[in-house]
Formats: structure tokens, C-alpha cells, sequence
């Protein structure tokens, strides 16, 4: 009787000392107990938990920096990779934009048969404006061909092998075509020089010239097909007594940045040597 | 094996001198990389090879350039021969040489180019073209003379060694 009396007493007090705690932490204030008890706990715990960090990494530490590095010479290496062709997409961009504005310039004189070719070289000698083009006779090239751009007037094929042309630009001091005015309707001559600068010539001096006229193949003596654009008056230059008035010309074909050219290859040059007494 | 070099060394000057340097310009003019290899290639004492060299590099530019044919085939055999004229008297002065071989061969071969021209009735100014195209060329030539001469004793060097005398 008196054991069971005890152990009733027991239950009784640690069902009283857990309705405690219950009421306790459901009115909230077992928190504030338990936190004057835990927190410097945590607080050793923290300080324990670092210390150990930094001795795990003391150890570990090498192998991860090993790890970084490699990791780092992997991703500069796709970083290069990216830039790189990143740099090809660029200049397949440009390409194409000059193969874009060349096709629309092809599809806007359709009665014009084209080959498209890439520039690769320029003539060693500083004395002559020539430029060297992937297409030949394989392509169907043959000499006097026009060249052209989506801006105007490049040349002509003077050399042809089977995979390459050589093509000489209206710049060449060699070079000399046969052109009317668009507006003074008169025609005359746009000569090359060695210095890469064009300039009209053998015009009549009862003529007026204008400023900013435009200067087109005139198709005379065959050896270009008519209409086609080589650039605008820049200023008159007519000395007085001259036979002839000449004037700077302002081409419209940037022939320093040529990259690409479009080879008419329905025209065929017209060869009157034969009529040259 | 020296003188097979010659093919592929020629080669790649002349596609240097078409794509890059025909556009690197000191006004009009432009630097002539084959004649200086061959200026220089030809003041290297132990090449025994020099006109293989020398014809070559003739026969590509004459081939490729819309120059007169006649013009390099006559220059580049008289840079040889003016460069081994002066390595025999200039002793022991190799850069001396290269400019004095660079300042004739290039008066000369845009002399040339200018007559030749001129002859196939293409009229350039002669003031326009000394000032523009020819003294330029000249300066361009001895600006690059120096970095060619020490490449190309670099490649005699390695493909013909010099014995070592004891």
C-alpha cells in the first residue's frame, strides 16, 4: 500500500511537472527559459562548429584550391572558345551582310547574270590598283567581264587561271572608262591614278558641269555595259585655254574596304582592235 | 632541304605581301617583302642556294602581279647580285649592307616600275609619283629591312649551320 501510494505519488508529480511544461510553453514562457539555457549552448556549439571548419579545411583546403584552379583554366578556355567564335559569328555576320546587299542589288537588275567572289589579295606593287578574286575560269570567268558592287563600278577581269581572276580597279592609273553625266548629259572619260584617286576628263568645255552630278558607264567602246555607277562630280577643275574640262570625282565604291565583288558574266566585252586601222 | 624551303617560304611571303602588307601603307607606297627576303637571304654567307631562291620569288611576283613581267624578273636577280657584290666589300657590317642592298634594289625596282609603265603608255606624273609612291616605298622598305634581315639570318642559321672553328 505504501509502494503503490509512492508511485502514484510519482506519476502524480511528473504528470504535474509535464502539465508544467505544457503550460508553460503554451503560454510562451518555456521559450525564455529554455532560450537562458540553449543559447549559450548554441553559442559554444558555434564557436566549437567554426573551429572545426577551419581545421577540416586546413586539410582539405590544397585539394580544392587544385580543383578552383582547373576548374578556372577549364572556363577561361570556354571563355576563349566563346570569344573566338563569337569573333567567326561577327565576321560571318559582316559577310553576310555584304552578300545580302549584293544579292538585292543582283535581283534588282535581273537581266544581269552574276557570280558572287570574295577579294583574297591585292597587288604587290604599290604602282597598281589591282585586286586578286577566288573565282576562274572553272567558274565560267573569262577576261573583260565587268565587276561590280551593290554600290557600283569595281572593274574589270584582266587575268583570268581556273580558281582565280585578277580584276583592275577604275582606280588603276591604267584604267580608263568611257562615262556620261547624268544631268549634264554630256560624255567623257573617268581616269585611275597612282594614287588611287579617280577623275573625269575629256569633257567639252561648252559644257557645264555640276557638282555632285553623277557619273555613269556610258557603254561606249564595249568594254562596259551601260548605266552603271562609278561615282559623283567632287569639284570642277578647268583651267582657262584647256581643250578639255576635268574634274576630282568622289567614287562611290569604297575600294579600300572591298571584300566582295559580283562578276557580270553575261556581258561580253567588245574587241574592235581588229577595226583600229 | 634548304633549297626546297624555298617554296613554301616564298609562298608565304607573297601571301603576306598580297593580303597584309599590300594594304599597310606610307602614302602610296608599300613595302616589297620578297625583294628584302631576298636582299637579305642573299647576304647570308653560307646559302648556297640563293638563285634558286632569287628565280622563284621572280617567277611568283612576275606571275601574280599586274606589273610588267620583265620588272621583277630583272630586280630581284639584281638585288642577289648586288647584295653578294657588297657582302664581298662591306666586311663584317651586316646590317650596314641590308640598308645600302635595300635602299638600291628598291630605287631601283620602283625606277623600273615607273619606266615600265611608261612604256606600256601608262603616264603617271613623275612628281606625283616619286612623292607619293616611290620615296615612300623606299622609307617603308628600310623601316622593315631590320626585323627581315634578322628573321632571315635566324632561318640560314638554322637550315645551314655555321661550323664552329677550333
Amino acid at each position: 500500500m505504501k509502494r503503490l501510494s509512492q508511485r502514484t505519488l510519482q506519476s502524480i508529480t511528473i504528470g504535474l511537472i509535464i502539465l508544467g511544461v505544457l503550460a508553460l510553453s503554451l503560454s510562451g514562457l518555456l521559450n525564455q527559459i529554455v532560450g537562458t539555457v540553449i543559447d549559450p549552448m548554441v553559442a559554444v556549439q558555434g564557436w566549437f562548429a567554426s573551429r572545426t571548419q577551419a581545421i577540416v579545411e586546413f586539410f582539405t583546403m590544397p585539394r580544392d584550391v587544385a580543383t578552383l584552379r582547373q576548374e578556372n583554366l577549364l572556363l577561361q578556355d570556354q571563355v576563349s572558345q566563346l570569344q573566338s567564335e563569337l569573333l567567326a559569328a561577327r565576321q560571318q555576320l559582316t559577310e553576310t551582310d555584304i552578300l545580302y546587299a549584293l544579292l538585292d542589288y543582283a535581283r534588282a537588275k535581273p537581266e544581269n547574270k552574276y557570280i558572287a567572289a570574295s577579294v583574297i589579295g591585292r597587288d604587290p606593287s604599290p604602282f597598281m590598283k589591282y585586286i586578286i578574286i577566288n573565282h576562274g575560269s572553272d567558274d565560267g570567268i573569262v577576261k573583260g567581264m565587268p565587276v561590280v558592287t551593290q554600290q557600283g563600278l569595281v572593274g574589270k577581269v584582266v587575268a583570268v587561271t581556273a580558281t582565280a581572276a585578277r580584276v583592275q580597279l577604275i582606280t588603276d592609273p591604267g584604267s580608263v572608262i568611257n562615262v556620261r553625266l547624268e544631268q549634264a548629259s554630256t560624255d567623257g572619260q573617268v581616269l585611275g591614278s597612282v594614287t588611287g584617286d579617280i577623275s573625269l576628263d575629256m569633257i567639252n568645255p561648252g559644257v557645264s558641269l555640276i557638282q555632285g552630278d553623277l557619273i555613269l558607264t556610258s557603254g561606249l567602246g564595249g568594254a562596259y555595259p551601260a548605266d552603271i555607277l562609278i561615282g559623283q562630280v567632287l569639284a570642277l577643275e578647268s583651267p582657262d585655254n584647256a581643250l578639255f574640262q576635268k574634274a576630282s570625282v568622289q567614287p562611290v565604291v569604297d575600294f579600300v574596304n572591298l571584300r566582295a565583288v559580283l562578276i557580270i558574266t553575261n556581258f561580253r566585252p567588245v574587241d574592235y582592235s581588229p577595226l583600229v586601222p | 632541304m634548304g633549297t626546297l624551303l624555298a617554296i613554301p617560304i616564298i609562298f608565304i611571303l607573297l601571301m603576306l605581301q598580297t593580303t597584309l602588307l599590300s594594304q599597310v601603307t606610307l602614302l602610296h607606297g608599300s613595302v616589297d617583302l620578297i625583294l628584302l627576303w631576298i636582299a637579305a637571304w642573299s647576304l647570308q654567307k653560307q646559302v648556297p642556294s640563293v638563285w634558286f631562291w632569287t628565280i622563284l620569288a621572280a617567277v611568283a611576283v612576275a606571275y601574280v602581279s599586274a606589273i610588267p613581267w620583265y620588272v621583277p624578273i630583272v630586280c630581284y636577280p639584281l638585288a642577289t647580285i648586288i647584295a653578294k657584290w657588297v657582302n664581298k666589300r662591306v666586311w663584317q657590317s651586316p646590317l650596314l649592307m641590308m640598308f645600302l642592298v635595300t635602299m638600291i634594289t628598291s630605287i631601283v625596282s620602283n625606277g623600273l616600275s615607273y619606266v615600265a609603265l611608261a612604256l606600256n603608255g601608262i603616264s603617271i606624273p613623275l612628281k606625283t609619283g616619286l612623292v607619293q609612291v616611290m620615296i615612300p616605298s623606299v622609307l617603308i622598305n628600310l623601316l622593315v629591312a631590320l626585323p627581315v634581315f634578322a628573321i632571315a639570318r635566324d632561318t640560314a642559321q638554322w637550315v645551314y649551320p655555321l661550323e664552329v672553328v677550333e
